[in-house]
């Protein structure tokens, strides 16, 4: 029941970042469109409160979508959100969950994602294009606050989703 | 599985990195028509994305109307200063039609058909989220009559060309990804047709650029540059945008110029695919076609340079 919730909201986002929030950041028309990454922080909390190695799976699987739909080339995506929220809950391990430190871990990880894209694109010749990492910060701190927003809901719901997990189990 | 992904996690890891490299060199190579599960997939989303597409644009529409209350007064005056020039160009072109036609049947020569060409509207249902891709999805796809390479325009100008088609949507690359196989032939209209390529794009100013262009071609700002026809399944007169600047190229041979699209590419809704009457063989004739023997020379030429 879920895991068919959290499905829908990753695919609901996916349709998200190719539609309306497209036309809207398209609207206000500033030179240095930040970039809606949506998908990939619901892919990082997943990795950080239910377990990497299914956010791995899932950012496999997601990627793929988001190849297939909005680029020509598979696997650039995929390989990305499948091994970012990875790496990013390997590391996090370490630390304590709370709004703050999980802010920053979507700040860096986004930032990395976007750097991870632009090089493997860069790598196949489909850029023809200098590398401005400045860029990419508004990107981060877009998504950054779309963390912020929803960090309660989405962690609430994935605790209890752990839990029960966890009940299964016992 | 997993137990194998703990003990062996660098060997799992090399292995998935050469599994996405072979995965990408396959996938990289332009694919008119995707594969069947591609398909599926681009399909179903299309339904949800067209559902979710139309009433956010309409909404997005309102607030941008908003926006432009402001310039409304200023616009106004402009555009009526316009309109007054306008209709003596009407009329100065219905008039060369007219003497155009005639000519035409004097001599007897046929009309290009270059230029001819049909329209199939379509709508935009979904955009590329990044920056590198510069796709658009639109409504319309196999079933409705739509192939690879065809053009897409809006009734400002060009925008791009169909880049690979699923049953019932395709996918458009717009102009501002130039990459292989995307070259669009383009004329000048100076005092005279001046032929180039546009074969870049810089995305600090969005500009086109287009080169091979001959350096005693006579080319300056203002001047309109529209598709050529020659070769691909572009015709001919399509509008590509407005000249900018105007620079020698790098080893001083040609010259480029950097183009204003006309069309406007961050908002786009309703488009145009345009479908070519007149489509050009894939391989130009070539004297070797006719029979005659060939020398060995030119092989042997390549083997002595290397």
């Amino acid at each position: 029941m879920r895991w068919g919730v959290l499905t829908v909201i990753l695919l609901a986002l996916l349709v998200l970042e190719g539609t309306i929030l497209q036309i809207f950041s398209h609207t206000w028309g500033s030179s240095v469109l930040p970039v809606p990454r949506f998908g990939l922080v619901v892919l990082i909390f997943i990795s950080l409160y239910i377990g990497r190695r299914r956010a791995f799976f899932i950012g496999l699987v997601f990627g793929m979508i988001q190849d297939i739909l909005y680029s020509d080339v598979i696997g650039v995506y995929a390989f990305a959100m499948a091994i970012v929220p990875y790496t990013c809950a390997l590391i996090y391990q370490y630390f304590q969950q709370n709004v703050f430190l999980i802010v920053i871990t979507v700040f860096f990880s986004v930032f990395i994602h976007e750097n991870l894209i632009f090089f493997i694109f860069h790598l196949f010749g489909l850029i023809d294009d200098s590398y401005r990492w400045l860029e990419m910060i508004p990107t981060a701190l877009l998504n950054s606050a779309f963390a912020i927003l929803a960090f309660r809901p989405l962690s609430r719901f994935l605790e209890n989703m752990d839990e029960e997990r966890k009940n299964e189990r016992a | 599985m997993s137990n194998f992904f703990i003990k062996r996690r660098l060997l799992a890891l090399l292995l998935s990195l050469i599994v996405l490299v072979i995965i990408m060199g396959i996938t990289l190579k332009e694919r008119p028509i995707p594969s069947m599960p591609e398909r599926f997939i681009r399909d179903s989303f299309s339904f949800v994305q067209q559902i979710v597409y139309k009433p956010a644009f309409a909404v997005a529409g309102f607030f941008r109307n908003m926006n432009d209350m402001y310039q409304i007064y200023e616009e106004n005056k402009e555009l009526k200063k316009n309109l007054q020039q306008f209709a003596q160009v009407t009329a100065d072109l219905n008039e060369l039609k007219l003497e155009n036609a005639q000519l035409r049947k004097l001599l007897d020569a046929e009309q290009s058909k270059l230029s001819s060409y049909k329209l199939r509207m379509a709508e935009v249902i979904a955009r590329s989220p990044d920056r590198w891709n510069h796709t658009v999805v639109i409504d319309k796809g196999s079933r409705d009559g739509i192939s690879a390479n065809m053009a897409v325009i809006t009734p400002e100008g060009y925008i791009g060309r169909v880049q690979s088609v699923s049953n019932f949507s395709s996918q458009v690359e717009l102009v501002t990804d130039i990459e292989r196989g995307n070259h669009i032939g383009a004329i000048v209209q100076g005092n005279e047709r001046i032929y180039g390529v546009i074969e870049g794009f810089d995305p600090k100013n969005n500009l086109l650029i287009m080169r091979k262009i001959p350096m005693q071609a006579e080319i300056a700002p203002k001047q309109m540059v529209i598709t050529s026809g020659l070769g691909g399944t572009i015709p001919k007169g399509l509008v590509l945008g407005e000249i900018v600047s105007v620079k020698t190229d790098d080893q001083y041979l040609t010259k480029d110029a950097y183009i204003k699209p006309n069309a406007n590419l961050q908002q786009v809704e309703k488009v145009f695919v345009v479908e070519r009457s007149f489509i050009p063989p894939d391989v130009a004739p070539t004297p070797a076609d006719t029979g005659t023997q060939q020398g060995p020379t030119p092989a042997q030429g390549g083997g002595t340079g290397g």
